[in-house]
């Protein structure tokens, strides 16, 4: 079955109120998040390699009417949709997770360098992107985040949506350069990147699990920090949030995605999955009953201070 | 004020020469276009509105406290812009903090050591919409100079460059240009815009349109005309009271100490930055609080497009 | 330029500070002489180390010498301010806004409505037109005030000196009595009816109190038949700079803290619901 046909049953036999998804955006090479209520307007459903966005952010910001929602779950918003569940943020019977393999999302700075590109100018075939006539692998034109994926397809899911022919990618290790270069250059790397971010948090609007009512960033009584962009207050910012992400963070890289500046922002997260995925042996959104290293308390806990 | 038609023609190098006399800085917009070697500024507003300054400084000594205000500080500086941002400067940023009295002495000071200079546009690309708000791909106004590349140099209009007058071959490329641009442009939004949009504020069609906005600030902190700041102290003995941008998009930016907030729902805010950019504003000063420079649409994470959204309220009212 | 800078504030000590409720104080700091002011406007205090609020200010221009600020605890530089005594330093901005339009008022019977602590900003006004210089160039003058119960009502030492003025009727009302209370009982708005028969000819109403009190007082003044201009009121939005400039008091063009805070009820008509 394909997408839209699931999309449309889904609707049709009233088994949910809405389904997210993403519909053609106003600018060539974009798409934008829909919530689809009627079953006719599922004809503007796509899904294509320029659905970056993780759609698990607005399961949280829902309509009230919408009690039960379908959610077009790439394996990273599958995992995110899994996160929310295990955090008691979603009932698992209200979420209905139509999963779609992802052969990857094209970073579309690279599409830019070529001017004037049209929609039907690129096409994807096989493990290739072809631009113009001209075909490249597609793995140098993806987002570093996919990259590296390891769950294209979504690990837990109602319904499994066939899409064809997706090329299975080898994953990459993006951050073997980083991690191989001396303590000053990795700092300088960093601090050269975070100063110049402007606070506009972008990245954290668009992490699913970046759902707090109140920001600490935000927070006047404690302040934490100040709403200045010095490089001083940046730090506090990214890597207070990449603490409150450990564990957690689903390495979607809608962060990096929707910052307005380009600034790499997701190899902070990324590194600081990597390291929860070394030291605890877990990652974030691939099981429902796994506990999760930072907010479960056991008695036997190996660290002596907690106990 | 379109170009005049009565500039001159200089060689590309002689320009680059003449901007690199001082300090100069392009936009991105501009850096995107051509490959020119001045750094750029994300936007233009940052060298009049710094993202963040120390306004005064205040510190505990000799028992007593002090506080010191900061000179307003500028240098010389040239900034080379797309003609839509130097509309931002004129129609929206000076009106704001020179145009309403008190002037800002910090925004006076670093204005009056601005070079502005339009680098006219020769297409428009799939974000722009300058001329849906009154503005236009080759208009000078408000700027101290005028550049457009051409096949075979640079057209020049304003003071400091010597050239040669405009071969016929020259003038028949600026008029091809001319007709072109006017074959492309987006069509002006209706004229009683301002005033639908007032009228539209308590209609239920909000929530829909503001669906899938995240409330970052992205645009905002982008956006050449967006000038909202906040005022924070920092420090406890010693500090100094800084400005930094703020952003409308924010749930704390309207909360009152008692807790009360006028726009606590992500739809009332984004209501607030449409209405105020294509209502509030042009009913007070007459000109768009927009001026169609598009980074907004390009930029926005989810592709939330204000262009659509005027259209939508207005076409509810027609 | 006074204070060196439009966003620098002038520091002062504070002369005397007196406890009116449980959580409103009223302090009193020395005008400087650049301060020149109309009733209605507001300033903006400065607390070193904590930060700034815009307060109007409660004391009459005809007060040479003083100025003064009535501010109730609420936030964290409320809480600050709370905390300090006299001799103590803080800063000051301003005037700001545009204060009542007094040269229309002149010549009109004035009725004010206050409630809780909205009575501060009128009191500027009051005690401007009670002043031996201004008296005679108004007309009769109705003073209703409200608060929620007896330990909430302000100025108490100000509201003796005004029942004993013959030139001015004043009546207090509170939502819920107490033992000791032998005053009227009743919601403002209600009470307004009641004692309030007169036919409004003449009359401007000045309303200030918490948004509901405010609501429901100005349906009543219509009732009255009031014309929507003749009442005015003060809004409040949260200000930071006070100067027009950092966007954010706004309800829809109009900015609160340069057009504002004294609005007619003709103009919050126009205004979108958003306050």
């Amino acid at each position: 079955m394909t997408l839209r046909d699931a999309a449309r049953k889904l609707l049709e036999e009233h088994k949910v109120q809405g389904v997210l998804g993403y519909r053609k955006g106003s600018l060539p090479f974009r798409t934008r998040p829909y919530l689809f209520r009627d079953p006719c307007e599922i004809e503007e459903l796509v899904f294509n390699p320029f659905c970056g966005l993780n759609l698990a952010r607005y399961l949280l910001f829902l309509p009230q009417e919408v009690e039960r929602v379908a959610i077009v779950a790439k394996g990273c918003d599958g995992r995110a949709c899994v996160a929310l569940v295990r955090e008691n943020r979603l009932r698992r019977e209200n979420l209905l997770i139509l999963g779609v393999p992802c052969p990857g999302m094209v970073d579309t700075r690279k599409l830019a360098e070529w001017e004037g590109l049209k929609e039907h100018e690129v096409t994807l075939r096989g493990g290739e992107i072809v631009v113009r006539g001209v075909a490249y692998p597609l793995a140098s034109f993806l987002d570093a985040s996919c990259r590296r994926c390891r769950y294209r397809s979504p690990l837990v899911y109602d319904i499994l949506v066939e899409s064809g022919e997706v090329p299975s990618l080898p994953q990459e290790d993006t951050l073997r350069e980083l991690r191989s270069l001396p303590e000053e250059k990795r700092w300088e790397f960093f601090r050269k990147e975070l100063s110049r971010c402007i606070r506009c948090y972008a990245c954290r609007n668009a992490c699913p699990m970046c759902y707090c009512k109140e920001c600490f960033a935000e927070s006047h009584k404690p302040s934490f920090l100040h709403p200045s962009p010095t490089l001083r207050d940046n730090f506090v910012f990214h890597i207070g949030r990449a603490m409150h992400l450990a564990g957690r963070c689903v390495e979607c890289g809608a962060c990096e995605r929707a910052c307005p500046l380009r600034i790499p922002i997701a190899t902070l997260f990324l590194a600081v999955s990597d390291t929860v995925r070394e030291h605890f042996a877990f990652e974030a959104g691939v099981d429902v009953a796994a506990p999760a290293p930072f907010v479960t308390y056991r008695e036997d806990d190996p660290n002596a201070f907690i106990r | 004020m379109r170009l005049s038609g009565n500039g001159v023609v200089v060689t590309r190098e002689a320009f680059l020469e003449w901007l690199s006399r001082g300090r100069t800085f392009v936009t991105e917009t501009v850096a995107r276009r051509f490959r020119l070697p001045f750094p750029s500024v994300p936007t233009p507003k940052a060298v009049l509105l710094p993202q963040h300054e120390a306004l005064y400084r205040f510190f505990w000594a000799r028992r007593t406290w002090n506080v010191h205000p900061l000179p307003p500080e500028g240098t010389p500086i040239l900034l080379l812009a797309a003609p839509c941002e130097v509309k931002a400067v004129t129609d929206v940023l000076d009106a704001v903090f020179l145009g309403n009295a008190p002037q800002d002495p910090y925004y006076a000071t670093r204005r009056k050591n601005l070079i502005l200079g339009a680098l006219g546009c020769t297409f428009f690309e799939a974000t722009c919409f300058c001329t849906r708000v009154g503005g236009h791909p080759l208009s000078r106004e408000g700027a101290d100079f005028f550049a457009l590349p051409l096949s075979s140099g640079v057209y020049f209009e304003g003071e400091g460059v010597s050239g040669r007058p405009l071969a016929s071959s020259e003038k028949e490329e600026l008029e091809a240009l001319v007709a072109d641009l006017e074959k492309t442009a987006p069509p002006p939004f209706p004229e009683k815009t301002p005033e639908y949009l007032y009228e539209a504020f308590g209609r239920d069609i909000w929530e829909d349109i503001a669906w899938g906005c995240l409330n970052c600030g992205a645009c905002t902190f982008l956006c050449p005309t967006c000038f909202c700041f906040d005022l924070v102290l920092e420090g406890r003995l010693r500090g100094a009271m800084i400005r930094t941008w703020d952003s409308c998009m924010f749930p704390k930016f309207t909360l009152h100490a008692s807790s009360h907030n006028p726009r606590s729902y992500p739809m009332q805010r984004v209501r607030q930055r449409i209405l105020h950019k294509f209502s509030y504003h042009p009913l007070r000063k007459g000109v768009f609080g927009c001026v169609g420079c598009g980074r907004c649409v390009a930029l926005c994470p989810v592709n939330w497009d204000i262009r659509e959204a005027v259209e939508r309220v207005v076409s509810c009212a027609l | 330029m006074p204070c060196e800078g439009i966003y620098t504030p002038c520091l002062l000590p504070i002369a005397e500070i007196v406890e009116e409720t449980r959580d409103i104080k009223t302090f009193r700091i020395p005008r400087p002489e650049h301060f020149v002011y109309r009733p209605g406007q507001f300033a903006e205090i400065f607390v070193p180390g904590v930060g700034e609020a815009p307060f109007s200010i409660s004391s009459s221009p005809t007060e040479r010498t003083f100025l003064e600020f009535s501010i109730k605890r609420i936030g964290s530089v409320t809480q600050a301010l709370h905390r300090l005594n006299p001799g103590d330093t803080v800063g000051l901005r301003g005037p700001y806004g545009n204060g009542f339009p007094v040269e229309e008022l002149l010549g009109k019977h004035l009725l004010f409505v206050g409630g809780g602590i909205g009575l501060a900003p009128l009191r500027s006004l009051v005690n401007y037109v009670l002043s031996p210089e201004h008296r005679l160039s108004f007309g009769d003058v109705f003073i209703l005030y409200g608060a929620r119960t007896p330990q909430d009502l302000v100025f108490r030492w100000e509201l003796e000196r005004w029942r004993k003025r013959e030139d001015l009727t004043l009546c207090l009302t509170v939502d819920e009595g107490n033992a000791s209370w032998e005053g009227r009982v009743g919601l403002v708005p209600n009470v307004l009816r009641e004692v309030f028969p007169f036919p409004c000819t003449g009359w401007v109403s000045i309303v200030c109190g918490p948004p509901i009190m405010i609501k429901f007082t100005i349906k009543a003044l219509r009732e009255l038949g009031f014309a929507p201009g003749d009442i005015l009121t003060t809004l409040e939005m949260k200000m930071k700079c006070g100067l027009g400039k950092c966007g954010r008091c706004n309800i829809g063009p109009y900015y609160v803290c340069q057009d504002g805070p004294v609005f007619s009820y003709e103009t919050l008509l126009e205004m979108p619901e958003e306050y």
